[in-house]
């Protein structure tokens, strides 16, 4: 694993946080407590690899 | 040497803040949305939220070996004349949204703010109140304004190696998040909201980024706005809701 897919991974769960509340909202799908749940889970390690990934790649030797 | 650059080897600084940034974001904007598609959870979201929020902030800050002090909270020199500032544009603030914006907005809107949110402080249920008031001072005064002007603020600034304009692009951009993660107060929470941040945002601009004077300001807006709510609520519901 390198930092860059950490980073990618962190963007598209962070993306699936944005995305899927948000169709529960213009009533796409039906807002339920599993969706709420990965939606919330989603965003909050998206935010917590995205912290680690950055770290790392700021990092990362030449 | 630039704090950007610090602890920054090999990367483009400006693409690490602007990833930074967008992390972050995709992160408010997520917790956002939830607020309203949630119907088990959504009391709590925002407060369990905050502190995912303020770890991000703390680690930004530990990779460009700062403090909080950089965001504005070191003491101040004068802690009365801080706290009386804070007060007193506090409550201004609540007087001009009660008698000025407030009603010019519902004017426009056709919709009054969505309080539903609060409706457990009804019959008389005064341990509610506290716990709100208590939720707004530790996550509203505190988590936000560290997070929207402390941290966002001056990250966009960081953003535009400090210059005017991009002071000015983060006081923008930090209007439009605060206003709409209050999208579960409706359309016209929105814009209440965003009223109050560009408020907020501007005090701490001209107040030198001393951010006690925007958190005391915060919590006095918001408790008079949850005692006028909770007061409301015995007398006539009927003005509190969508």
């Amino acid at each position: 694993m390198n930092p860059r897919f950490l980073l990618t991974f962190s963007l598209i769960l962070l993306f699936l946080g944005m995305i899927l509340p948000f169709m529960m909202v213009i009533r796409v799908i039906d807002s339920s407590f599993f969706l709420n749940f990965f939606a919330s889970g989603a965003s909050t390690l998206g935010l917590m690899l995205g912290m680690v990934g950055l770290a790392w790649w700021t990092k990362e030797p030449d | 040497m630039n704090r950007n650059l610090i602890a920054i080897q090999n990367t483009n600084p400006k693409l690490v803040i602007a990833l930074e940034l967008a992390i972050f974001m995709a992160f408010l904007v997520a917790v956002n949305w939830l607020v309203p598609a949630s119907i088990t959870f959504r009391t709590i979201i925002i407060p369990v939220r905050v502190p995912f929020l303020l770890m991000f902030v703390w680690m930004s800050l530990k990779w460009r070996r700062l403090g909080w002090e950089n965001l504005g909270l070191q003491p101040p020199e004068n802690w009365l004349n801080t706290i009386l500032k804070g007060v007193g544009l506090g409550i201004a603030l609540q007087v001009l949204t009660i008698s000025v914006t407030g009603p010019i907005i519902r004017q426009i809107t056709g919709a009054r703010q969505d309080l539903s949110l609060f409706l457990n402080m009804a019959d008389g249920n005064f341990l509610a109140l506290l716990g709100w008031l208590a939720v707004s001072w530790l996550v509203a005064a505190f988590g936000e304004e560290i997070v929207y002007r402390g941290y966002l603020m001056n990250r966009f600034g960081d953003l535009n190696d400090l210059k005017p304009y991009g002071w000015l692009l983060g006081l923008f951009a930090t209007t439009l998040l605060f206003g709409s993660v209050h999208a579960y107060q409706g359309i016209n929470g929105v814009f209440l909201a965003g009223i109050t941040g560009l408020a907020h945002g501007i005090i701490y601009w001209v107040m030198r980024r001393n951010l006690w004077v925007c958190i005391i300001c915060h919590g006095t807006t918001n408790t008079l706005g949850f005692i006028l709510v909770y007061i409301l609520l015995q007398c006539c519901p009927g003005m509190v809701g969508s």
